[in-house]
Protein backbone atom coordinates (compact mmCIF):
# COMPACT_ATOMS: atom_id res chain seq x y z
CA UNK A 1 0.00 0.00 0.00
CA UNK A 2 1.29 3.31 -0.77
CA UNK A 3 1.75 6.16 1.38
CA UNK A 4 0.78 9.62 -0.59
CA UNK A 5 3.26 12.05 -0.28
CA UNK A 6 3.56 14.39 -2.53
CA UNK A 7 7.14 15.87 -3.04
CA UNK A 8 9.55 17.33 -5.49
CA UNK A 9 11.75 15.57 -3.24
CA UNK A 10 10.67 12.16 -4.68
CA UNK A 11 10.65 12.98 -8.02
CA UNK A 12 14.91 14.47 -7.23
CA UNK A 13 15.43 11.10 -5.62
CA UNK A 14 13.97 9.10 -8.02
CA UNK A 15 16.21 10.80 -10.67
CA UNK A 16 12.91 11.51 -12.44
CA UNK A 17 13.55 14.60 -14.40
CA UNK A 18 17.06 12.84 -15.61
CA UNK A 19 15.16 9.57 -16.82
CA UNK A 20 12.67 11.50 -18.46
CA UNK A 21 15.29 13.61 -20.67
CA UNK A 22 17.08 10.70 -21.74
CA UNK A 23 14.44 8.42 -22.53
CA UNK A 24 12.61 10.99 -24.42
CA UNK A 25 16.14 11.78 -26.07
CA UNK A 26 16.93 8.01 -26.76
CA UNK A 27 13.41 7.43 -28.30
CA UNK A 28 14.09 10.35 -30.89
CA UNK A 29 17.30 9.32 -31.42
CA UNK A 30 16.43 5.18 -32.15
CA UNK A 31 13.11 6.93 -34.46
CA UNK A 32 14.75 9.33 -36.02
CA UNK A 33 17.49 7.10 -36.92
CA UNK A 34 15.11 4.67 -38.58
CA UNK A 35 13.62 7.23 -39.91
CA UNK A 36 16.60 8.47 -41.98
CA UNK A 37 17.45 4.64 -42.67
CA UNK A 38 13.89 4.39 -44.39
CA UNK A 39 14.87 7.82 -46.34
CA UNK A 40 17.57 6.72 -47.61
CA UNK A 41 16.84 3.51 -48.81
CA UNK A 42 14.53 3.69 -52.35
CA UNK A 43 18.18 5.70 -53.44
CA UNK A 44 20.52 2.74 -51.75
CA UNK A 45 18.08 0.39 -53.66
CA UNK A 46 18.14 2.45 -56.62
CA UNK A 47 22.10 2.60 -56.56
CA UNK A 48 22.23 -1.06 -56.28
CA UNK A 49 20.09 -1.79 -59.15
CA UNK A 50 22.30 -0.10 -61.12
CA UNK A 51 25.58 -1.65 -60.22
CA UNK A 52 23.98 -5.07 -60.02
CA UNK A 53 20.64 -5.09 -63.01
CA UNK A 54 19.92 -8.28 -61.17
CA UNK A 55 16.26 -9.18 -62.15
CA UNK A 56 14.64 -9.43 -58.48
CA UNK A 57 11.35 -11.27 -58.80
CA UNK A 58 10.28 -9.56 -55.65
CA UNK A 59 10.66 -5.99 -57.71
CA UNK A 60 8.38 -7.51 -60.37
CA UNK A 61 4.59 -5.40 -60.47
CA UNK A 62 2.32 -7.83 -58.35
CA UNK A 63 0.32 -10.07 -60.43
CA UNK A 64 -2.60 -8.28 -61.14
CA UNK A 65 -6.28 -10.73 -60.64
CA UNK A 66 -7.94 -8.30 -62.92
CA UNK A 67 -7.55 -10.11 -66.76
CA UNK A 68 -6.03 -8.25 -69.27
CA UNK A 69 -8.09 -6.07 -72.06
CA UNK A 70 -7.52 -8.47 -74.78
CA UNK A 71 -9.33 -11.21 -72.59
CA UNK A 72 -11.65 -9.06 -70.97
CA UNK A 73 -13.00 -8.16 -75.18
CA UNK A 74 -13.16 -11.42 -75.82
CA UNK A 75 -15.29 -12.12 -72.83
CA UNK A 76 -17.59 -9.36 -74.20
CA UNK A 77 -17.39 -10.51 -77.53
CA UNK A 78 -18.52 -14.15 -76.30
CA UNK A 79 -21.45 -12.39 -73.93
CA UNK A 80 -22.63 -10.51 -77.12
CA UNK A 81 -22.69 -13.06 -79.52
CA UNK A 82 -24.80 -15.85 -77.29
CA UNK A 83 -27.07 -12.79 -76.51
CA UNK A 84 -27.87 -11.89 -80.87
CA UNK A 85 -27.95 -16.05 -80.96
CA UNK A 86 -30.59 -15.55 -78.65
CA UNK B 1 -27.33 -35.36 12.62
CA UNK B 2 -23.60 -35.73 11.48
CA UNK B 3 -24.91 -35.34 7.37
CA UNK B 4 -27.00 -31.87 8.85
CA UNK B 5 -23.02 -31.00 10.19
CA UNK B 6 -21.46 -31.91 7.10
CA UNK B 7 -24.34 -29.57 5.26
CA UNK B 8 -23.98 -26.89 6.85
CA UNK B 9 -19.70 -27.15 6.51
CA UNK B 10 -20.27 -27.47 3.23
CA UNK B 11 -22.23 -24.30 3.38
CA UNK B 12 -19.51 -22.57 5.28
CA UNK B 13 -16.87 -22.96 2.15
CA UNK B 14 -19.74 -21.75 -0.74
CA UNK B 15 -18.76 -18.93 -2.85
CA UNK B 16 -22.13 -17.06 -0.61
CA UNK B 17 -20.58 -17.58 3.04
CA UNK B 18 -17.38 -15.77 1.66
CA UNK B 19 -18.24 -13.51 -0.50
CA UNK B 20 -16.99 -9.79 0.41
CA UNK B 21 -17.96 -6.65 -0.88
CA UNK B 22 -15.08 -6.01 -2.63
CA UNK B 23 -15.18 -9.35 -4.28
CA UNK B 24 -19.32 -8.18 -5.67
CA UNK B 25 -18.11 -5.45 -6.61
CA UNK B 26 -15.58 -6.55 -9.13
CA UNK B 27 -17.48 -9.14 -10.18
CA UNK B 28 -20.17 -6.53 -11.64
CA UNK B 29 -17.00 -4.85 -12.81
CA UNK B 30 -16.56 -8.01 -14.78
CA UNK B 31 -19.86 -8.41 -16.04
CA UNK B 32 -19.37 -3.91 -17.10
CA UNK B 33 -16.84 -5.39 -18.61
CA UNK B 34 -18.41 -7.87 -20.66
CA UNK B 35 -21.29 -5.63 -21.45
CA UNK B 36 -19.27 -2.75 -23.06
CA UNK B 37 -17.39 -5.53 -25.18
CA UNK B 38 -20.88 -6.90 -26.32
CA UNK B 39 -22.83 -4.15 -26.46
CA UNK B 40 -20.56 -1.24 -27.39
CA UNK B 41 -17.85 -3.42 -28.71
CA UNK B 42 -15.05 -1.93 -26.95
CA UNK B 43 -12.07 -3.75 -27.66
CA UNK B 44 -14.28 -7.58 -27.37
CA UNK B 45 -11.12 -9.74 -28.09
CA UNK B 46 -9.71 -8.10 -24.74
CA UNK B 47 -12.36 -6.96 -22.46
CA UNK B 48 -14.52 -10.23 -22.54
CA UNK B 49 -11.94 -12.38 -21.39
CA UNK B 50 -10.82 -9.96 -19.23
CA UNK B 51 -14.13 -9.40 -17.64
CA UNK B 52 -14.87 -13.28 -17.48
CA UNK B 53 -11.54 -13.48 -15.71
CA UNK B 54 -12.51 -10.87 -13.13
CA UNK B 55 -15.75 -12.63 -12.50
CA UNK B 56 -13.69 -16.23 -12.32
CA UNK B 57 -10.96 -14.63 -9.67
CA UNK B 58 -13.42 -13.03 -7.42
CA UNK B 59 -15.03 -16.28 -6.16
CA UNK B 60 -14.35 -17.07 -3.15
CA UNK B 61 -11.96 -20.01 -2.71
CA UNK B 62 -11.49 -22.12 0.36
CA UNK B 63 -7.90 -21.48 1.59
CA UNK B 64 -5.10 -24.59 0.75
CA UNK B 65 -7.36 -25.95 -2.16
CA UNK B 66 -5.12 -23.73 -4.56
CA UNK B 67 -7.52 -22.44 -6.72
CA UNK B 68 -6.67 -18.63 -6.98
CA UNK B 69 -3.85 -17.01 -9.59
CA UNK B 70 -2.04 -15.93 -6.34
CA UNK B 71 -1.93 -19.64 -5.12
CA UNK B 72 1.37 -21.93 -5.88
CA UNK B 73 0.26 -25.02 -8.08
CA UNK B 74 -3.30 -23.80 -8.99
CA UNK B 75 -4.15 -23.80 -12.66
CA UNK B 76 -4.90 -20.54 -12.88
CA UNK B 77 -1.11 -19.56 -11.73
CA UNK B 78 0.23 -21.32 -14.31
CA UNK B 79 -1.58 -19.29 -17.37
CA UNK B 80 -0.87 -16.55 -15.17
CA UNK B 81 3.00 -17.71 -15.77
CA UNK B 82 2.66 -16.69 -18.83
CA UNK B 83 2.28 -12.88 -17.67
CA UNK B 84 3.51 -12.73 -14.46
CA UNK B 85 7.40 -13.94 -16.33
CA UNK B 86 6.23 -11.45 -19.30
CA UNK B 87 6.12 -14.24 -21.85
CA UNK B 88 2.98 -13.36 -23.59
CA UNK B 89 3.35 -10.04 -24.56
CA UNK B 90 6.26 -10.67 -27.18
CA UNK B 91 4.08 -13.27 -28.28
CA UNK B 92 1.40 -10.90 -28.87
CA UNK B 93 3.85 -8.76 -30.63
CA UNK B 94 4.82 -11.66 -33.27
CA UNK B 95 1.33 -11.55 -34.35
CA UNK B 96 1.07 -8.01 -34.48
CA UNK B 97 3.74 -8.36 -36.52
CA UNK B 98 2.97 -10.96 -38.71
CA UNK B 99 -0.41 -8.53 -38.98
CA UNK B 100 1.17 -5.18 -39.58
CA UNK B 101 1.81 -3.65 -42.85
CA UNK B 102 4.63 -1.05 -42.42
CA UNK B 103 4.19 0.50 -46.05
CA UNK B 104 3.00 3.55 -44.91
CA UNK B 105 5.11 4.69 -42.45
CA UNK B 106 7.62 3.49 -45.19
CA UNK B 107 6.33 5.70 -47.95
CA UNK B 108 6.26 9.12 -45.56
CA UNK B 109 9.04 8.20 -42.84
CA UNK B 110 9.09 11.66 -41.29
CA UNK B 111 5.78 10.56 -39.52
CA UNK B 112 7.94 8.25 -37.38
CA UNK B 113 9.11 11.35 -35.55
CA UNK B 114 5.10 11.71 -34.42
CA UNK B 115 5.69 7.96 -32.56
CA UNK B 116 8.29 9.02 -30.12
CA UNK B 117 6.64 12.53 -29.58
CA UNK B 118 3.16 10.66 -28.02
CA UNK B 119 5.75 9.16 -25.96
CA UNK B 120 6.08 11.73 -23.71
CA UNK B 121 3.02 11.03 -21.98
CA UNK B 122 4.84 7.92 -20.52
CA UNK B 123 7.67 9.91 -19.09
CA UNK B 124 5.46 13.09 -17.97
CA UNK B 125 3.43 10.61 -15.96
CA UNK B 126 6.05 8.44 -14.68
CA UNK B 127 7.62 12.16 -12.98
CA UNK B 128 4.07 12.27 -11.47
CA UNK B 129 3.96 9.04 -10.06
CA UNK B 130 7.55 9.61 -8.47
CA UNK B 131 5.82 12.78 -6.85
CA UNK B 132 2.75 11.34 -5.60
CA UNK B 133 5.08 8.93 -3.83
CA UNK B 134 5.64 6.16 -5.84
CA UNK B 135 9.38 4.46 -6.08
CA UNK B 136 11.08 4.78 -9.30
CA UNK B 137 10.02 0.91 -10.23
CA UNK B 138 6.29 1.62 -9.55
CA UNK B 139 5.98 5.54 -11.26
CA UNK B 140 7.97 3.44 -14.16
CA UNK B 141 5.39 0.86 -14.53
CA UNK B 142 2.85 3.23 -14.27
CA UNK B 143 3.67 5.71 -16.85
CA UNK B 144 3.73 2.68 -19.80
CA UNK B 145 0.43 2.76 -19.61
CA UNK B 146 0.38 6.04 -21.55
CA UNK B 147 2.43 4.02 -24.45
CA UNK B 148 -1.10 2.66 -24.85
CA UNK B 149 -0.03 -0.38 -25.69
CA UNK B 150 -1.31 -3.13 -23.58
CA UNK B 151 1.47 -6.05 -23.98
CA UNK B 152 4.32 -3.18 -23.29
CA UNK B 153 2.58 -2.25 -20.12
CA UNK B 154 2.21 -5.80 -18.61
CA UNK B 155 5.75 -6.70 -19.74
CA UNK B 156 7.43 -3.87 -17.87
CA UNK B 157 5.11 -4.34 -14.89
CA UNK B 158 6.02 -8.12 -15.01
CA UNK B 159 9.78 -6.90 -14.88
CA UNK B 160 9.85 -4.03 -12.52
CA UNK B 161 6.88 -3.93 -10.16
CA UNK B 162 4.85 -7.51 -10.57
CA UNK B 163 2.55 -6.29 -7.55
CA UNK B 164 1.22 -3.82 -9.74
CA UNK B 165 0.43 -6.31 -12.79
CA UNK B 166 -3.14 -6.31 -12.37
CA UNK B 167 -4.04 -3.06 -11.75
CA UNK B 168 -1.72 -1.53 -15.08
CA UNK B 169 -3.39 -4.45 -17.51
CA UNK B 170 -6.66 -3.53 -16.49
CA UNK B 171 -6.12 0.03 -16.64
CA UNK B 172 -3.90 0.24 -19.87
CA UNK B 173 -6.32 -2.43 -21.90
CA UNK B 174 -9.67 -0.14 -20.54
CA UNK B 175 -7.99 3.01 -21.91
CA UNK B 176 -7.01 1.35 -24.92
CA UNK B 177 -11.36 0.89 -25.13
CA UNK B 178 -11.74 4.00 -24.04
CA UNK B 179 -9.43 5.50 -26.80
CA UNK B 180 -12.59 6.73 -28.83
CA UNK B 181 -13.79 8.60 -25.79
CA UNK B 182 -10.60 9.51 -24.22
CA UNK B 183 -8.82 11.25 -27.65
CA UNK B 184 -11.41 13.05 -30.30
CA UNK B 185 -11.84 15.78 -27.04
CA UNK B 186 -8.15 16.30 -26.65
CA UNK B 187 -7.74 16.42 -30.53
CA UNK B 188 -10.04 19.29 -31.15
CA UNK B 189 -9.40 21.11 -28.77
CA UNK B 190 -5.64 21.33 -29.62
CA UNK B 191 -6.17 21.99 -33.53
CA UNK B 192 -8.23 24.40 -35.39
CA UNK B 193 -10.89 23.76 -38.09
CA UNK B 194 -8.33 24.56 -40.81
CA UNK B 195 -6.03 22.31 -39.68
CA UNK B 196 -8.79 19.31 -39.60
CA UNK B 197 -9.26 20.17 -42.92
CA UNK B 198 -5.36 19.70 -44.35
CA UNK B 199 -5.48 16.91 -46.86
CA UNK B 200 -2.15 14.85 -47.30
CA UNK B 201 -0.75 13.88 -50.31
CA UNK B 202 -1.42 10.02 -51.80
CA UNK B 203 1.60 7.66 -50.08
CA UNK B 204 4.10 6.78 -52.54
CA UNK B 205 4.59 3.06 -53.74
CA UNK B 206 7.06 0.85 -51.72
CA UNK B 207 8.77 -1.98 -52.98
CA UNK B 208 8.48 -5.64 -51.63
CA UNK B 209 12.46 -5.50 -51.32
CA UNK B 210 12.41 -2.00 -48.90
CA UNK B 211 9.70 -4.02 -47.05
CA UNK B 212 11.57 -7.04 -46.45
CA UNK B 213 14.89 -5.10 -45.45
CA UNK B 214 13.37 -2.60 -43.05
CA UNK B 215 12.38 -5.32 -40.38
CA UNK B 216 16.26 -6.22 -40.29
CA UNK B 217 17.34 -3.19 -40.03
CA UNK B 218 15.09 -0.92 -37.75
CA UNK B 219 15.39 -3.70 -35.21
CA UNK B 220 19.36 -3.23 -35.57
CA UNK B 221 18.95 0.48 -34.77
CA UNK B 222 15.96 0.18 -32.22
CA UNK B 223 17.58 -3.05 -30.24
CA UNK B 224 21.56 -1.74 -30.16
CA UNK B 225 20.15 1.63 -28.98
CA UNK B 226 17.60 0.27 -26.65
CA UNK B 227 18.71 -3.68 -25.93
CA UNK B 228 16.19 -3.58 -22.85
CA UNK B 229 13.64 -3.17 -25.85
CA UNK B 230 14.83 -6.68 -27.75
CA UNK B 231 12.65 -9.23 -26.38
CA UNK B 232 9.22 -6.92 -27.58
CA UNK B 233 11.19 -5.30 -30.71
CA UNK B 234 12.75 -8.47 -31.85
CA UNK B 235 9.14 -10.09 -31.89
CA UNK B 236 7.32 -7.67 -33.62
CA UNK B 237 10.05 -7.37 -36.98
CA UNK B 238 10.02 -11.32 -36.89
CA UNK B 239 6.40 -11.02 -36.77
CA UNK B 240 7.01 -8.65 -40.03
CA UNK B 241 9.83 -10.72 -41.81
CA UNK B 242 7.17 -13.82 -41.60
CA UNK B 243 4.80 -11.39 -43.55
CA UNK B 244 6.77 -9.40 -45.81
CA UNK B 245 9.48 -12.53 -46.80
CA UNK B 246 6.39 -13.89 -48.92
CA UNK B 247 8.39 -17.27 -47.88
CA UNK B 248 6.82 -18.03 -44.41
CA UNK B 249 3.28 -17.35 -45.31
CA UNK B 250 2.30 -20.22 -43.29
CA UNK B 251 4.27 -19.30 -40.17
CA UNK B 252 3.05 -16.02 -40.78
CA UNK B 253 -0.67 -17.08 -41.17
CA UNK B 254 0.44 -18.85 -37.45
CA UNK B 255 1.11 -16.52 -35.41
CA UNK B 256 -1.06 -13.59 -36.78
CA UNK B 257 -4.26 -15.65 -36.60
CA UNK B 258 -4.49 -18.75 -34.38
CA UNK B 259 -1.35 -18.30 -31.96
CA UNK B 260 -2.60 -14.15 -31.41
CA UNK B 261 -5.69 -15.37 -30.29
CA UNK B 262 -4.53 -18.46 -28.34
CA UNK B 263 -2.17 -15.62 -26.46
CA UNK B 264 -4.70 -13.15 -26.07
CA UNK B 265 -7.20 -14.90 -24.66
CA UNK B 266 -4.86 -16.78 -21.94
CA UNK B 267 -3.50 -12.94 -21.37
CA UNK B 268 -6.75 -11.48 -21.11
CA UNK B 269 -8.58 -14.24 -19.20
CA UNK B 270 -5.51 -14.67 -16.26
CA UNK B 271 -5.46 -10.61 -15.94
CA UNK B 272 -8.96 -10.68 -15.45
CA UNK B 273 -8.46 -13.31 -12.55
CA UNK B 274 -5.76 -11.69 -10.81
CA UNK B 275 -7.82 -8.79 -10.22
CA UNK B 276 -8.91 -10.16 -6.83
CA UNK B 277 -10.72 -7.80 -4.66
CA UNK B 278 -8.21 -7.65 -1.62
CA UNK B 279 -5.73 -7.06 -4.02
CA UNK B 280 -6.91 -4.98 -6.25
CA UNK B 281 -9.08 -2.49 -4.72
CA UNK B 282 -6.52 -0.14 -3.08
CA UNK B 283 -5.99 3.11 -3.13
CA UNK B 284 -3.07 2.63 -4.91
CA UNK B 285 -5.46 1.07 -7.97
CA UNK B 286 -7.15 4.00 -7.92
CA UNK B 287 -4.33 6.26 -8.48
CA UNK B 288 -2.89 3.87 -10.93
CA UNK B 289 -6.05 4.81 -12.88
CA UNK B 290 -6.12 8.35 -12.55
CA UNK B 291 -1.99 8.50 -13.42
CA UNK B 292 -2.78 6.03 -16.70
CA UNK B 293 -5.72 8.46 -17.67
CA UNK B 294 -3.12 11.19 -17.46
CA UNK B 295 -0.83 9.44 -19.90
CA UNK B 296 -2.77 8.16 -21.76
CA UNK B 297 -4.38 12.17 -22.37
CA UNK B 298 -0.41 14.00 -22.39
CA UNK B 299 0.10 11.29 -24.87
CA UNK B 300 -2.14 11.86 -27.62
CA UNK B 301 -1.77 15.67 -26.46
CA UNK B 302 1.97 15.34 -27.27
CA UNK B 303 1.41 13.69 -30.47
CA UNK B 304 -0.78 16.15 -31.59
CA UNK B 305 1.67 19.08 -30.60
CA UNK B 306 4.61 17.83 -32.26
CA UNK B 307 2.54 17.61 -35.73
CA UNK B 308 1.74 21.56 -35.32
CA UNK B 309 5.22 22.11 -34.67
CA UNK B 310 6.67 19.89 -37.28
CA UNK B 311 4.23 21.92 -39.74
CA UNK B 312 6.09 24.90 -38.99
CA UNK B 313 9.11 23.65 -41.19
CA UNK B 314 7.25 21.72 -43.60
CA UNK B 315 6.43 22.89 -47.06
CA UNK B 316 3.88 20.18 -47.59
CA UNK B 317 1.59 20.59 -43.97
CA UNK B 318 0.65 17.12 -42.08
CA UNK B 319 -2.82 16.96 -40.97
CA UNK B 320 -1.94 17.56 -36.97
CA UNK B 321 -4.95 15.14 -36.33
CA UNK B 322 -2.90 12.39 -37.18
CA UNK B 323 -0.28 13.39 -34.21
CA UNK B 324 -2.81 11.32 -31.82
CA UNK B 325 -2.62 8.04 -33.43
CA UNK B 326 1.40 7.93 -32.26
CA UNK B 327 0.00 6.55 -29.31
CA UNK B 328 0.23 3.14 -30.26
CA UNK B 329 -3.40 1.80 -29.88
CA UNK B 330 -3.31 -0.08 -33.06
CA UNK B 331 -5.37 0.26 -34.94
CA UNK B 332 -7.93 1.95 -32.58
CA UNK B 333 -6.05 5.74 -32.66
CA UNK B 334 -6.10 5.66 -36.24
CA UNK B 335 -9.62 4.85 -36.67
CA UNK B 336 -10.50 7.59 -34.11
CA UNK B 337 -8.10 10.28 -36.28
CA UNK B 338 -10.22 8.91 -39.54
CA UNK B 339 -13.53 9.61 -38.01
CA UNK B 340 -12.79 13.19 -36.50
CA UNK B 341 -11.33 14.05 -40.04
CA UNK B 342 -13.87 12.66 -41.31
CA UNK B 343 -16.42 14.53 -39.11
CA UNK B 344 -14.92 18.25 -41.18
CA UNK B 345 -14.34 16.41 -44.45
CA UNK B 346 -16.46 13.58 -45.68
CA UNK B 347 -13.68 13.25 -48.62
CA UNK B 348 -10.35 13.63 -46.48
CA UNK B 349 -9.34 10.06 -45.65
CA UNK B 350 -6.61 10.04 -42.99
CA UNK B 351 -6.30 6.45 -41.93
CA UNK B 352 -3.80 5.45 -44.20
CA UNK B 353 -1.55 8.08 -42.90
CA UNK B 354 -2.34 7.95 -39.43
CA UNK B 355 -1.46 4.20 -39.54
CA UNK B 356 2.61 5.57 -39.94
CA UNK B 357 2.17 7.35 -36.55
CA UNK B 358 0.72 4.38 -34.86
CA UNK B 359 3.00 1.45 -35.56
CA UNK B 360 5.81 3.91 -35.00
CA UNK B 361 4.34 4.41 -31.81
CA UNK B 362 4.60 0.77 -31.03
CA UNK B 363 8.18 0.38 -31.78
CA UNK B 364 8.63 3.60 -29.39
CA UNK B 365 6.50 2.63 -26.57
CA UNK B 366 8.79 -0.90 -26.50
CA UNK B 367 11.79 1.38 -27.22
CA UNK B 368 10.53 3.19 -23.42
CA UNK B 369 10.08 -0.10 -22.13
CA UNK B 370 13.55 -0.76 -22.92
CA UNK B 371 14.84 2.00 -21.54
CA UNK B 372 12.92 2.45 -18.31
CA UNK B 373 13.87 -1.51 -17.70
CA UNK B 374 17.54 -0.46 -18.59
CA UNK B 375 17.84 2.19 -16.19
CA UNK B 376 15.95 0.60 -13.13
CA UNK B 377 16.65 -2.86 -13.47
CA UNK B 378 17.92 -3.82 -9.84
Amino acid sequence: MIEINLSIQNILDGRGIEIAIIGMLVVFTALTLISAFISLLPSVLRIVNFIYPIKDPLSLPERSDTPKDEVLAAIGFVLHAAEIGK
Amino acid sequence: MISVKILFEFLDTTGFAMMTWGNAIMIAVGIFFISLAIIKDYEPLLLLPIGFGAIVGNIPSIQGMALSVYEEGSVLSYIYFGVSKGIFPPLIFLGIGAMTDFSTMLSNPKLILLGAAAQVGIFITFIGALYLGFNSSDAASIGIIGGADGPTAIFLSSKLAPHLLGAIAIAAYSYMALVPVIQPPIMKLLTSKKERLIRMKKPRHVTQREKIIFPVAAFLVAALIAPGAIVLIGMLFLGNLLKESCVTERLANTARNAMIDIVTILLGFSVGASTQAQAFLTNQSLLIFGLGALSFCIATAGGVLFAKFMNLFLKEKINPLIGAAGVSAVPDSARVVQMVGQKEDPHNFLLMHAMAPNVAGVIGSAICAGILWSVLVK
